[in-house]
């Protein structure tokens, strides 16, 4: 847990360091002429030689240049933040900001476009830079507003705008609440930050992983009609047949039902339904375990969202309309349409203690269930016993969602892989207490359901289902 | 940010070389070049240099973008360095397996180095502090190590340090991101890029216009102190960086012709080049009047600088008996005397003044005194006409030579009786020095002083081995003559001359090096290999020696005795012993080289000695008549029967010039090249047919000066310009140059930023001129329907630039909804009149007058009214306004449109 403190620090430093506008190369260059300056002094000073008569002058003349470079690069930044902190007063900037879509995101790398209204000029040489502030003092990856934007018949630009990505590597609920703006100097010595209020909120959705085939029958007869997009086949003996009627062809007419039962039918063609039932996925986020808030929570959270969220999407494909009763109440996000609220209900879930699976699962309705692995092996062992062997049941075993660090491709041991996100927990995660009581806890889970089909402990959606 | 990158990551690695690894490739050959001049040791071609160094930088730049794990590449690069080593030991031969290996280490190393900088200009943001520092110590440790010094040369091989510096300081935040190649931000960057490298320019100029004065100062200092050297004969030190590409030479070529250099190492190349460089008359000859041909000394390197390898010369040192002075700029018929050379070569015995008279062909350096040991004095002298083809400048010298002294003293000759009976004798004489015990230590201590360690120690162990320690000073030097001269048990010689000794195509090998090569192993050298060997022996002898550079004499045939042909190849280097009372003798050990002795050329035609004046003149022209070629000169000094006297009072004589040669710059010109004011040297010979005053004894000189001739009959008029004078004046006239050119191009800054600014207040004023200009034209219209027009166009005008500007609104729309609302003028009234009038082509009413006068007096004051006079004025500058009033379209087109 110590590490994870320490990465919060990190993290928590990280943003303050962003408002102190003075940045390292201005620190470390001031640091670096002093040295030099203090060396020569001592080492040269009494040096009377040709060599250090010529020296001295050229060092000077270097020094006058650089301090007057640098004194440029500095003042230009100084005054043009000035100017905009008196536009801001003046209510003369507006911004705007746009994620994805402009509500909602695949979590990852997310495009992002920030657009600033005003007058406002930019350093020499220099930049304007933006960055998000989420709730948590969370930052996102500066925007370079490079771009002007014109109006027509103007010369003048009217805004400034710039695009980017940013990194929203946890699937949930974003909070805008603060745009940074940042003066930067050409030489990239100051960055003078401006933090304005601004509200927004967008979410990420799990990420799709390759697309999956996951058979399930509805469970429910509640007869709903609810349209769908796929047109399933309709099957059944009295289906394709109907009672003649004049004007059908007599060629059609089924001889064979009349000579068993009198009655005169004719063959109609298969159709195809674009009605369908609906069914029910439970999907539980309970966990039996004592868990903080803490990074691997997040991380195992996030690899649960991205399973659950396919496991979804597989389901869907077999033509029903499949809903996912809540096991928690969720934040609601304004202007979101009934259409995709599951996708939104699974992204915005956390872990749980209060309602256990057990009592969470509706046997009778169920038509897939899908548990952690962080759920207890009793309650495993419950459900499964309460179940009709029939409904698929799904157990996520998490203790193998952060990667083992020893864990490499032979192109590893010579090219550093691709960086993602989680590396960080790779190692801490490998000794921490959570992954042992996970693994442990798996092995019963596995032990309990050794005797029941149709169900799997598994970290991939490979379900050898029939 | 990895995943970031991932679209076109080949494409923004592209991206990359050209931003980065170009100018580091170029900085990285910038300073691999300047290392070049300062260390021996790097010379295997700058080119190959820099491909390994690039090879290296782009390899590790392009493996480390892509992610590679540099323990492990370290880790295989050492691997793959190791069989390379192993495959090189493995070559047959032992000469290859040394310079292979020599030159392997070179390239790894830079190799690597450039494989540093790829690690570090990839994974470490702040790689360009690093970079920047290591460069500047490099640079500044090899500028410490050169010997010109000068505030341009420091500024030409640091200032592209900095510069890179400063730009990847620049560039580095930009890097992080992705750069876009689309054509509206690729324009961007550049312009960015091109911008920031400006803006450092301009500092840099504005700095150094900061430090002018500081920088004279300095120039001047210079000039003050060590310089000495460099005014004198070394004034081509400068031109000398620009040329080092014949640094392999024995000589450096110069603006002003060829010259030896300064200094030299071991493995200096001997020129195999057959110019003439010069042709000499010499007054020496046997007793039997057989000339006797003396070497012709340019410099003698007394120090060896271990650092750089090589002899070098060192002016400061006390008893130096050479020269120090520019007979470029000796008048001519004028006469440099430094009598100090007498006691300055700390010889009495068997010395005797000999007289030389050299002409200087065009491949020499003109600045360059040459003649035999120990010349004192100089006097120019012109070069007859029919020889000026071959020869530029001429001058006669005497030296103060030792008898002892003769170019047949060299130890190849073919046996000569009489010569090896001469050379006994010598011997002999020299015999009478016992050792050095009467002589200044510090003098003793200065020529004996050698490095140790190493290569010199086994140099030193072998000269132990030749001769006791005891033995007389001129059997030493016998003893190191015979180990050059001994033969095998075959009768061939041991050692022999080669002009490819050692490895000059690959002196990747240091100079010790090769000495210890040519002593211990090959016996095979030149010049430079037998004079440096000899040297570090004599002086591990305890024998006072110097390294002396100039030319051996040869002499060709008996057609023209005295005269002596030089040509490149004559270039040549050897010791010079010291043995007290005796003074500073040529001792010669190089072994003879037959292509030497024969001659590129048969000697030519010596030229026609010059004719005796009996006066010369250094004079001011005062008026020049040309039709009749006679001009009256004052002056206040002269030579009198070769007797140089200052006057004490300013003569003026007339001159007849009638059948004088004029020449300027040694050159032959026309007498309209004389003007008033021009310095002149004005010679007369003696001639039969002339009227001469003879010296008269007892008789002041300003009163035979009284009694001379008039006109003075003139046979020679030199030029000599009036820059030449004002150059004399300020002495530093090397100095003065660069600051010339300094000025020249701050001059061009200066002037752009004039230009720029007055561009720029130009157009600042635009609007308020162009108002100017319509009201002039509103007044200078005659009344009716153009009075109008100009009213119209001038209104339009004034109400865009108060802040009325017309959209899409016709100009009648404009009047009525606009600009009467806001200014309450007639506009819309003089608006209705004035398309009438367009489209009607009516005469004018009293009534209409009365409309565009009223409105043409109200425009104005309804503006100021409302804005006031001050925002009134102040809107006339806002140019991007006028400059909308322009991209409307003319009001004219738009009338017609209604």
């Amino acid at each position: 847990m110590n590490t994870v403190s320490l990465s919060s620090l990190i993290k928590s430093s990280s943003y303050w360091s962003k408002l102190a506008g003075i940045r390292w190369p201005l620190v470390l260059s001031l640091l670096i002429f002093w040295l030099a300056a203090f060396w020569l002094k001592n080492e040269y000073q009494s040096d009377d030689s040709n060599l250090w008569l010529v020296m001295k002058l050229f060092l000077l003349f270097l020094q006058y240049a650089i301090v007057g470079l640098f004194a440029i690069s500095l003042l230009t930044a100084v005054i043009t933040w000035t100017y905009f902190l008196i536009l801001l007063r003046n209510k003369k900037i507006t911004l705007q900001a746009k994620f994805g879509d402009g509500q909602k995101a695949e979590a990852g790398w997310v495009p992002l476009s920030v657009m600033m209204t005003g007058p406002a000029l930019r350093p020499l040489l220099g930049t304007i830079q933006a960055r998000l502030i989420f709730a948590g003092n969370r930052i996102s990856e500066r925007i370079i507003l490079d771009a002007n934007v014109f109006q027509p018949k103007e010369l003048w630009r009217h805004s400034i705008r710039g695009s980017g990505q940013t990194l929203l590597h946890d699937r949930g609920i974003y909070d805008v609440e603060k745009i940074l703006i940042t003066f930067c100097d050409m030489l990239g010595l100051l960055s003078l930050p401006c933090r304005i209020p601004f509200s927004q909120q967008l979410y990420t959705l799990p990420q799709p992983l390759t697309e999956k085939n996951v058979k399930a029958q509805p469970h429910s007869t509640e007869e709903q009609k609810y349209r769908i997009e796929v047109p399933k086949r309709v099957e059944g003996e009295y289906v394709n047949y109907k009672e003649f009627e004049t004007g059908d062809n007599i060629q059609r007419i089924v001889w064979k039902i009349y000579a068993k039962s009198g009655q005169l039918v004719v063959r109609i063609p298969e159709i195809k339904d674009p009605y369908a039932s609906h069914l029910y996925l439970y999907v539980s986020f309970f966990h039996g375990f004592h868990l903080n808030e803490g990074v691997f929570e997040t991380e195992l959270l996030n690899v649960y969202k991205d399973l659950v969220r396919n496991l979804f999407e597989a389901v869907q494909k077999n033509g029903y309309d499949v809903r996912i009763p809540q096991d928690q109440e969720v934040p609601k996000l304004s202007g979101l349409g009934d259409r995709k609220i599951e996708l939104f209900q699974i992204t915005a879930a956390s872990w749980q203690d209060k309602n256990a699976p057990s009592s969470y699962v509706k046997p009778n309705k169920a038509a897939f269930v899908c548990l952690s692995s962080l759920t207890p092996a009793n309650e495993v062992e419950l459900i499964a016993k309460n179940l009709p062997s029939a409904v698929p049941m799904v157990i996520v075993k998490l203790s193998t969602a952060i990667a083992s660090p020893f864990h490499l491709k032979i192109k590893d041991i010579f090219f550093k892989p691709e960086k993602k996100p989680s590396d960080s927990l790779r190692q801490p995660w490998l000794f921490s207490s959570l992954r042992k009581n996970l693994v442990h806890n798996e092995s019963e889970i596995e032990r309990a359901l050794r005797n029941r089909s149709n169900c799997w402990l598994t970290d991939t959606l490979e379900l050898d289902n029939d | 940010m990895i995943n970031f990158f991932k679209q076109g990551r080949f494409q923004q690695l592209l991206i990359r070389w050209v931003l980065v690894v170009v100018p580091t490739v170029v900085i990285g050959y910038i300073t691999l070049r300047f290392l070049n001049f300062s260390y021996t040791s790097l010379r295997t071609g700058i080119i190959s240099q820099t491909v390994y160094f690039s090879l290296g930088l782009l390899l590790a730049y392009s493996l480390y973008y892509f992610g590679a794990r540099w323990i492990i590449s370290l880790f295989l690069l050492w691997l793959v360095y190791l069989l390379f080593e192993r495959i090189i030991n493995r070559l047959p031969g032992e000469f290859d397996v040394f310079y292979a290996t020599a030159r392997f280490q070179l390239y790894s190393t830079l190799f690597f180095i450039g494989w540093v900088f790829g690690l570090l200009l990839v994974r470490l943001r702040w790689a360009y502090l690093i970079l920047f520092a290591l460069l500047a110590i490099v640079t500044l440790a090899s500028t410490s190590d050169t010997v010109d010094i000068s505030l341009s040369y420091i500024l030409v091989h640091l200032l592209p340090v900095v510069v890179y510096g400063l730009y990847l300081f620049f560039l580095s935040p930009l890097l992080t991101e992705r750069i876009n190649i689309d054509f509206k931000r690729t324009r961007k960057f550049v312009i960015r890029v091109v911008l920031f490298v400006l803006l450092v320019l301009l500092a840099f100029v504005a700095t150094e216009s900061l430090f002018k004065g500081e920088l004279k100062a300095v120039e001047k200092e210079l000039a003050a102190r060590g310089a000495k050297g460099k005014d004198g004969k070394d004034g081509g030190g400068k031109n000398k960086d620009d040329n080092y590409d014949d640094r392999n030479g024995l000589m450096d070529k110069t603006d002003d012709g060829y010259r030896l250099k300064d200094t030299m190492r071991v493995n200096s190349k001997m020129s195999q080049s057959d110019k003439l460089m010069f042709c000499s008359r010499l007054d020496n000859y046997f007793p039997d009047g057989q000339p006797a041909p003396l070497y012709f000394v340019f410099h003698y390197l007394t120090r060896y600088d271990r650092v750089k390898e090589s002899f070098t010369r060192d002016i400061n040192v006390p008893s130096l008996d050479e020269i120090e002075v520019d007979p470029a700029k000796i008048p001519m018929y004028y006469t440099y005397v430094d009598t100090t050379i007498f006691r300055k070569a700390m010889a009495s015995k068997l010395r005797k003044i000999t007289e030389a008279q050299v002409y200087l062909s065009e491949n020499t350096w003109k600045h360059a005194v040459l003649g035999p040991s120990s010349v004192f004095s100089v006097q120019t002298i012109p070069v007859e006409k029919d020889f000026q083809k071959t020869f530029l400048s001429a001058y006669r010298i005497f030296s103060f030579t030792s008898e002892l002294n003769n170019a047949y003293f060299v130890y190849n000759i073919s046996a000569s009786p009489s010569l090896e009976k001469i050379q006994e004798q010598r011997h002999d004489e020299l015999r009478k020095v016992r050792d050095y015990r009467f002589v200044d230590r510090k003098f003793i201590d200065y020529y004996t002083d050698t490095p140790t360690g190493g290569i010199y120690d086994s140099i030193y162990n072998l000269a132990y081995g030749l001769v006791s320690k005891d033995a007389k000073p001129v059997d030493k030097v016998l003893a190191v003559r015979d180990f050059f001269l001994k033969r095998n048990e075959n009768g061939k010689r041991i050692f022999r001359y080669t002009l490819k000794a050692g490895a000059i195509d690959d002196p990747n090998i240091p100079s010790s090096k090769m000495l210890y090569d040519f002593l211990f192993k090959t016996h095979a050298g030149y010049c430079t290999y037998y004079a440096g060997a000899s040297l570090f022996m004599l002086r591990a002898l305890g024998v006072p020696t110097r390294f002396t550079t100039g030319f051996a004499t040869i002499n060709r045939s008996d057609k023209n005795k005295g005269w002596y042909w030089f040509y490149a190849s004559q270039a040549h280097a050897w010791t010079q012993v010291f043995f007290p009372g005796y003074g500073w003798i040529d001792f010669d050990m190089t072994i003879g080289n037959e292509d030497q002795q024969g001659a590129p050329k048969p000697d030519g035609t010596p030229p026609l000695p010059p004719p005796e004046p009996w006066l010369v003149l250094n004079a001011k022209a005062e008026s020049v008549v040309a039709e009749r070629k006679q001009l009256d000169a004052s002056f206040n000094s002269l030579i009198y029967f070769n007797n140089p006297y200052e006057l004490n009072q300013t003569f003026t004589l007339p001159i007849d010039a009638s059948l004088c040669r004029v020449l300027y710059n040694k050159r032959d010109t026309t007498f309209a090249a004389i003007k008033p004011g021009d310095s002149l040297i004005i010679v007369s010979y003696k001639d039969e047919a002339k009227k001469i005053p003879q010296p008269m004894v007892g008789a002041t000189i300003e009163a035979q000066v009284r009694s001379f001739p008039k006109p003075i009959i003139a046979d020679e008029i030199h030029i000599r310009g009036k820059e030449i004078e004002k150059k004399k004046d300020n002495k530093g006239g090397k100095a003065a140059k660069p600051q010339e050119k300094t000025l020249t191009w701050q001059e061009v800054a200066w002037f752009t930023a004039k230009v720029a600014s007055g561009i720029v207040i130009l157009l600042l004023f635009f609007p308020m001129l162009y108002l100017l200009y319509r009201l002039f034209r509103v007044a200078s219209a005659s009344k009716g329907a153009a009075k109008a027009d100009q009213v119209y166009r001038a209104a339009l005008y004034r109400f865009h630039m108060a802040g009325i500007e017309r959209d899409v609104e016709t100009p009648l729309e404009y009047a009525q909804k606009k600009v009467d609302p806001i200014l309450s003028t007639t506009f819309e009234e003089f608006m209705r009149m004035y398309l009438r009038l367009k489209y009607t082509q009516q005469n004018l009413s009293a009534d209409d007058h009365d409309i565009i006068d009223r409105f043409s007096r109200n425009a104005g004051p309804s503006i100021r009214r409302k804005n006031g006079f001050f925002k009134t004025t102040l809107n006339y500058f806002n140019l991007l306004r006028a400059l909308r009033y322009f991209q409307q379209p003319e009001p004219a087109p738009e009338i017609q449109s209604l």
